[in-house]
């Protein structure tokens, strides 16, 4: 498959993308791929049906679809739909390298947390994958979880660099680590290298750096030798923008056929180098990336820090618990006890009582004497400080 | 080498549906994932008892990724690394 037959594929059978070709008078057949538009999250946000395929109506319909959300880094809640074999399609050759690079198998033990906004505690085993709920996280029982951790003695782990930050801590003030644990795999966040070094040192093990998203899943992923290759059988990418400027990294998926995604804006920026030589023995296209996605912390007045997921949390479950009604949020601290919230809302009636929960759980977890404000407003622009969408910003320096 | 007969026979002994693999006809077009409901469990077992049987690493292939899905350029694939050993 190449980027121009599934853009074909695209603005021939989803009706986002062909109302998107009538608007700007676009043939499909008769311009070059680079010259399709570049598209945003806020493009596909709320869109339904009309993203899916016209050949996987039959099979969303028939709930036949794999399904998954995403509010990811920028705040920004969408859902994302797979055929299932296209989805284990897209997977296979990051499976492949996992074994080649660090001799990982799908039959590996594997620990990784996921969102709790669906209501869901505890943990759960299944299938040689412990997946742990980050209310362990927001609840403060972080501790817990690692216990759970050691009790399950994983071989690898999936984590976010600021949640393998805060499990180092733990690890280092139990003074133990899981014996056979041998490879963390980072995703989600930009990888610091003192980040890296930090979780090697503290679990004694290989870790890797793997660029992806919900909705195209793996992008690039590190070889032993530090490059991160592009995992061209998966997309393709691209950067667009002023070329003398790192350009903003665009990607187009190669083998989701249900719902494509052609030249969406990932909003990271970075530097594609083609055709790559590395002392690994492949020759790939090759990712720099900018540091982007990064993750600001809660800062409190005795110095500590606190994860932003702890009121990130709060959001995601108040959206579950209204079916959607939030469709981009942003959190900014401006002060140790003043946070301010900014809502972009499917229906505006719906604000007063989501503004009322939001300030409500807040409180519960930071405090009743710590101010909450909390505004609509009709969409978020990227914040002044990164020039980035984010769902958690600090301005307090 | 293995002859095109002999992947047949490794393809369908590692697909996840057993019922199936007892009656699907196997030819090259076939696609593993779409096809043949591959997983990755599979897949991986399938690339080990290749590498194992032929004595091949399949990943020295410059376009392995781009040959892991339809059984004919898996074949292809395998033919390329045992000849140039």
């Amino acid at each position: 498959m190449n980027p121009y037959d599934m853009g074909k594929h695209a603005y021939e059978t989803v009706p986002l993308y062909y109302n998107l070709s009538e608007k700007l008078h676009i043939n499909i057949r008769e311009v070059p791929f680079d010259a399709l538009p570049v598209v945003d999250k806020s493009y596909y946000v709320g869109s339904g049906m009309s993203m899916i395929s016209s050949k996987y109506i039959s099979e969303y319909m028939g709930g036949k679809l794999q399904y998954t959300r995403t509010s990811g880094s920028t705040g920004k809640f969408s859902e994302v739909y797979w055929n299932k074999r296209d989805y284990a399609r897209s997977l296979v050759s990051l499976w492949v390298l996992r074994r080649k690079y660090y001799h990982i198998l799908p039959t590996d033990k594997l620990a990784y947390f996921f969102p709790a906004d669906t209501g869901e505690e505890g943990y759960t085993v299944r299938n040689h994958a412990m997946a742990i709920s980050r209310k362990y996280l927001s609840d403060g029982r972080l501790a817990e979880a690692y216990d759970e951790i050691l009790a399950y003695d994983p071989v690898w782990m999936i984590l976010q660099p600021s949640l393998a930050l805060l499990l180092c801590d733990v690890a280092r003030s139990r003074g133990v680590i899981p014996k056979s644990l041998r490879y963390i795999e980072f995703t989600g966040e930009y990888l610091e290298e003192t980040v890296r070094k930090k979780v090697e040192d503290t679990f004694r093990c290989e870790t890797a750096n793997q660029y992806g998203t919900k909705e195209v899943n793996s992008i690039a992923y590190e070889c032993p030798e530090g490059t991160l290759h592009i995992m061209q059988d998966n997309v393709y990418l691209e950067t667009v923008g002023d070329p003398k400027e790192q350009g903003e990294l665009c990607v187009t998926s190669l083998t989701n056929f249900a719902m494509p995604f052609v030249r969406f804006n990932l909003e990271d920026r970075g530097e594609i180098i083609r055709n790559q030589m590395c002392a690994c023995g492949r020759c790939t296209d090759a990712l720099k990336l900018s540091a982007g996605r990064s993750h600001d912390w809660i800062q409190c007045e005795d110095g500590t820090k606190l994860h932003s997921y702890i009121l990130l949390q709060i959001v995601h479950q108040i959206n579950y618990e209204t079916d959607g009604e939030i469709i981009q949020y942003r959190v900014i601290q401006k002060d140790y006890r003043q946070f301010e919230v900014i809502l972009v809302l499917e229906e505006a009636e719906a604000f007063a009582e989501i503004a009322e929960y939001i300030t409500e759980r807040f409180h519960e977890k930071l405090g009743e004497d710590t101010e909450v404000a909390v505004h609509a407003s009709e969409r978020l622009l990227p914040s002044d400080k990164t020039g980035k969408l984010a769902e958690f910003i600090t301005e307090m320096g | 080498m293995i002859t095109w007969e002999q992947l047949e026979e490794m393809v369908r002994e590692h697909m996840p549906d057993r019922e199936m693999a007892k009656s699907v006809s196997i030819h090259p077009d076939t696609l593993l994932f779409r096809d043949l409901k591959y997983d990755s469990v599979a897949l991986i077992e399938l690339l080990a008892e290749i590498e194992e049987r032929c004595g091949v690493d399949y990943t020295s292939l410059p376009d392995f990724a781009d040959k892991m899905d339809r059984c004919g350029d898996f074949y292809q694939g395998i033919q390329e690394l045992c000849n140039g050993k």
